[in-house]
């Protein structure tokens, strides 16, 4: 296997699929975030551009429903501005008495209430995210180590089970999930959708390998030696022992809760409650078609949290996927 | 002693095994195993009530094994193609067999006679396309026998007064109790509505007249007096009896173009008349105005003035608002237009819950109804159909394309650069929300404006705008492919290759060098290394990654629902959209949705299950078998 014209060749042609497929990743995100500074017309011309337009504040107004609106004063009066007011045709408006008139003053107000509010939802999803974060990992990281620590009579038969629960499909418990849930009365609540988190079978079967294999056990007997409770040495020894894998698989948990659409979807009614990939489903119709831009714009005010995350922990997450830590589809 | 004493805290500690596992097993009996247990409950009874979501929550309650509800009704969707067809409307038609039915102008059935009806849809627009379904009646269908109005009070007396008849049906039982009513005007005249409501109009009598609806035409009369309608010998409202509609043209053929509609009322002193004092105020009647679409397009304002929209033939209607509800029609004929008039292509017709028969006792519920019922319905299969087409277009592509860029990502000989650029920028899609960039790729592909079709005119592939998400690819021995599956296929492969790519890389970075050395050594080429090297340790990864690529692939939501929800067609409709769709939306149907929830459960359990075991690794499995059987046999000899 010797390098030669044949390898130089192949190289070549692999760089420039990795290119291709580079673009490919990128282009979609790219064509929105232009489209989300254009106006309509502009994009009606020309949906594929990459030069980007000066309408970003326009398409925001119009996403978030700001209309501009005169200024009054106490009595209700409108207040002129020093702009004068011009006529179709580019002259000077004359009132009366022949003297120019001055357009109102004006400001923007939240006067719409649109449905889709990409704040609400960052709120919401960032809320029910952290918590699952926590417990999964929390619980996850206690259970292992209970496999793990200990020598009891059930354990490889958790274990083993845990597996098989691994392989549960999550859609197949849904409906059960979502009548338990309506009986409870626990729709429009964020605990339906924190709680499970408890119970992930995925991350104890990773934190136990992880366990296996950088957890001294000498420490916990030295810990006990010291008189300290079990317990709290989970808390203050452990823990911090098991760091590193927390914090990769922290992201996955932490991104798999924020994209999840099925279950909020069903659980959460009302609109002050919902999360981020409900909320997109609001960006159809009414508006959002004849004001493009703004489309693209809460398309990308969806998008942006996950590709600052993304990029700033973006090592971890390749690293994280490499050892194993993967949603299913 | 030392070693005494280990053991003895050890049996003391072990305590704390079960302790620390609580929270989790606790957390999966509640959030997990009661759920599961609760769907396959659901799925094997019937379940009744609905669950408003978005609102007022109302009662569901939870009953084994009843009797299905029977009834004498079904209600007949239909399903139209291209979605953006000028006239989507279709007129119902009942062709009875060895049954009979009728059918109203919303396609809702009702059975007259037991046996099969055809029901029939056939599309309004002069495209001629039309779509049959058999249903079949089975149960006892109690006939009409007479109908009394039996009402006490017969006069009204005041001014536009109104009274309700009451109509008693016997026998009581009759499978259909609806009927309609008519007012026969004699010396006066009246108005009845569909709920046997009579409106005075003029003094006089009139008569009243019920009739079932079930074919038996079993009618009932009823005669009314009216008094007290004129003052001073002025009826206060005289209605239209007739209503023509006129115009300077029949066409309209400038684009966009505008055509002013009248209307003509007979008799001339039609209207309503108020008297205070010496005054008599006529108001005249007035009329809504509304296009009815054949072939062409068009919509109307207020007051009458048509703008065209696509060229065919329209009707314009004015229909009095007084209460008549008289009609007048005139046909005009648009062309020029550059909105072309789009026929329709296809339709098709099905009934709630696919199902073919109306069954008037209803019928009792055996353990395995719903799982047959949505086995057999036509939609879940399609579903189950799309699902795997899609999985399979995204899969087997995604596991080459991988496999090649791990591969090469990995040969030492190649030295590639930047591959860490690269798998950043690949894995990239797969931490986006995918309802995002199902919305995303929608808008992407949107006619006439979008993107790709900007691209597609400009590198000179088509002249116009085409909809790509309606279209249909090809179409090779009868088996439709349709555009947005390949798109929604391409969607799921785009987000995923990356991760894919990654997991194999890591699982070469496993296989131990020397393998490669020795394959080396014997002058293996790097194809020929890939092939009974690498591939081969990589079978664990592999699986790994094939498992859960189909248990992904068989639960796929987010896109199809975000990118188009299922259609055109319900070519994109998966069995998770189905599941939703059943249970969350429309008749929230619960049971179909869990027995659909565990339908799938089962497949994914055993495809996997096959999966595993067709990729065990029979060697190791075999030498574990030997080692078990010679420890047997020492500690048999022991």
């Amino acid at each position: 296997m010797k390098p030669g014209a044949g390898t130089k060749i192949a190289r070549i042609l692999i760089y420039f699929l990795c290119i291709v497929l580079t673009v490919l990743s990128v282009l979609p995100f790219i064509i929105m975030f232009v489209n989300s500074t254009r106006s309509t017309p502009q994009i009606q011309q020309n949906a594929l551009s990459f030069r980007p337009s000066d309408y970003l504040m326009d398409n925001y107004r119009h996403m978030m429903g700001y209309v501009e609106v005169p200024v009054l004063d106490a009595r209700g009066n409108e207040i002129p501005s020093d702009q004068r007011l011009y006529n179709a045709h580019g002259e000077p408006v004359l009132d009366a008495n022949g003297e120019y008139v001055f357009r109102p003053l004006m400001q923007y107000e939240r006067i719409i209430e649109r449905a889709f509010n990409p704040y609400v939802g960052f709120k919401n999803s960032l809320l029910i995210s952290i918590g699952v974060t926590i417990l999964a990992l929390y619980f996850s990281s206690l259970t292992a180590y209970a496999n793990v620590a200990y020598q009891w009579r059930f354990k490889n038969a958790l274990f083993a089970f845990i597996l098989f629960v691994m392989m549960i499909p999550t859609q197949v418990t849904v409906i059960g999930y979502f009548q338990f849930v309506f009986r409870m009365g626990g729709t429009n609540a964020y605990w339906p959708l924190i709680l499970p988190a408890i119970a992930s079978p995925t991350l104890v079967f990773f934190m136990r390998q992880y366990m296996i294999a950088s957890l001294p056990l000498d420490l916990v007997e030295a810990a006990r030696i010291d008189g300290a409770k079990e317990f709290s040495t989970f808390n203050r020894i452990v823990l911090p022992l098991l760091k590193p894998a927390v914090a990769t698989q922290a992201i996955f948990v932490f991104v798999g809760s924020w994209n999840n659409l099925f279950l909020p979807s069903i659980l959460l009614t009302s609109n002050e409650k919902r999360t981020m990939p409900v909320m997109v489903q609001l960006l159809r119709g009414d508006i959002y078609d004849t004001v493009l831009g703004a489309q693209y714009l809460g398309l990308a005010m969806t998008i942006l949290p996950l590709f600052v995350v993304y990029f700033i922990f973006s090592k971890y997450i390749i690293a994280g996927v490499a050892i194993g830590g993967v949603k299913d589809e | 002693m030392k070693k005494e004493r280990k053991l003895a805290k050890r049996i003391n500690y072990a305590k704390y095994g079960y302790i620390f596992s609580i929270p989790f097993v606790l957390a999966f009996l509640v959030f997990q195993l009661y759920p599961l247990v609760f769907t396959t409950a659901i799925g094997f009874t019937n379940m009744q009530g609905s669950v408003m979501l978005g609102s007022g929550l109302s009662e569901a309650t939870f009953t084994w094994n009843t009797v299905v509800d029977g009834g004498s009704e079904l209600q007949m969707h239909s399903d139209v193609s291209p979605e953006y067809a000028t006239n989507r409307s279709v007129t119902w038609e009942v062709i009875p067999g060895t049954g009979n039915a009728i059918i109203n102008a919303n396609g809702l059935l009702t059975a007259i006679d037991n046996g099969a009806v055809t029901v029939r849809a056939m599309a309004n627009d002069d495209s001629g396309v039309y779509d049959e379904f058999e249903i079949n009646i089975l149960g006892h269908i109690e006939p009409v026998r007479a109908i009394n109005l039996a009402n006490s009070t017969r006069t009204i007396t005041s001014v536009g007064g109104t009274l309700r008849i009451n109509a008693e049906i016997y026998p009581e039982n009759a499978t259909t109790q609806s009927i309609v009513w008519e007012i026969i005007p004699g010396t006066g005249n009246a108005f009845i509505n569909a709920t046997g409501l009579v409106t005075a109009v003029a003094d006089g009598t009139v008569t009243v007249r019920a009739t079932s609806i079930d074919g038996t035409n079993v009618s009932a009369e009823l005669e009314l007096t009216i008094s007290g309608q004129t003052t001073n010998g002025l009826t206060p409202f005289v209605p239209v009896s007739e209503i023509s509609v006129v115009s300077e043209s029949a066409e309209i053929y400038t684009d966009n173009g505008i055509l002013q509609l009248s209307m003509e009322v007979y008799p001339a002193d039609a209207g309503r008349y108020n008297v205070s004092g010496e005054n008599i105020r006529h108001t005249p009647p007035t009329a809504r105005w509304e296009v009815i679409s054949k072939t062409g397009d068009a919509r109307i304002s207020n007051q009458g003035q048509m703008t065209a929209l696509a060229n065919g033939i329209v009707i314009v209607r004015a229909t009095a608002t007084d209460g008549s509800e008289v009609f007048g029609e005139k046909e005009i004929t648009i062309s020029g237009q550059d909105e072309p008039s789009v026929p329709i292509a296809e339709l098709t017709i099905s009934s709630a819950n696919d199902s073919t028969v109306i069954s008037i006792e209803g019928h009792t519920l055996r353990p395995l109804h719903y799982f047959n019922d949505v086995l057999n319905s036509p939609l879940f299969r399609t579903a189950l159909r799309n699902t795997i087409f899609i999985w399979l277009m995204n899969f087997i592509p995604q596991i080459v394309l991988a496999l090649a860029l791990a591969a090469w990502f990995t040969n030492s000989m190649m030295k590639l650069k930047c591959v860490g650029f690269f798998k950043i920028m690949f894995y990239m899609p797969n931490i986006i929300t995918a309802a995002s960039i199902a919305l995303l790729f929608n808008t992407l592909f949107g006619h006439p404006i979008g993107p790709v079709n900007d691209f597609l005119m400009r590198v000179g592939f088509t002249g116009e705008s085409i909809n790509i998400m309606v279209g249909i690819f090809a179409e090779p021995f009868g088996f439709r492919i349709f555009n947005a599956q390949l798109i929604v296929a391409f969607i799921q492969f785009w987000m995923w290759y990356g991760v894919t790519m990654i997991i194999l890389i890591a699982g070469i970075m496993g296989i131990s060098p020397s393998l490669f050395e020795s394959a080396a050594i014997d002058g293996a080429s790097h194809f020929k290394t890939f092939i009974h090297v690498t591939l081969p340790s990589l079978r664990t990864v592999v699986v790994y990654v094939l498992v859960t690529s189909f248990v992904g692939g068989m639960q796929m939501f987010d896109i199809p629902r975000l990118f188009n929800n299922g259609q055109p067609h319900n070519s994109t409709l998966t069995t998770s959209l189905f599941i939703f769709h059943q249970a969350f939306e429309g008749a929230q149907r619960f049971n179909r949705a869990a027995a659909a929830s565990m339908i799938m459960f089962v497949i994914i359990c055993v495809v996997s299950s096959i999966l595993f075991f067709v990729t065990r690794d029979r060697d190791a499995a075999q030498l574990r078998r030997e080692y078990k059987a010679r420890e047997r046999a020492r500690r048999a000899s022991e």
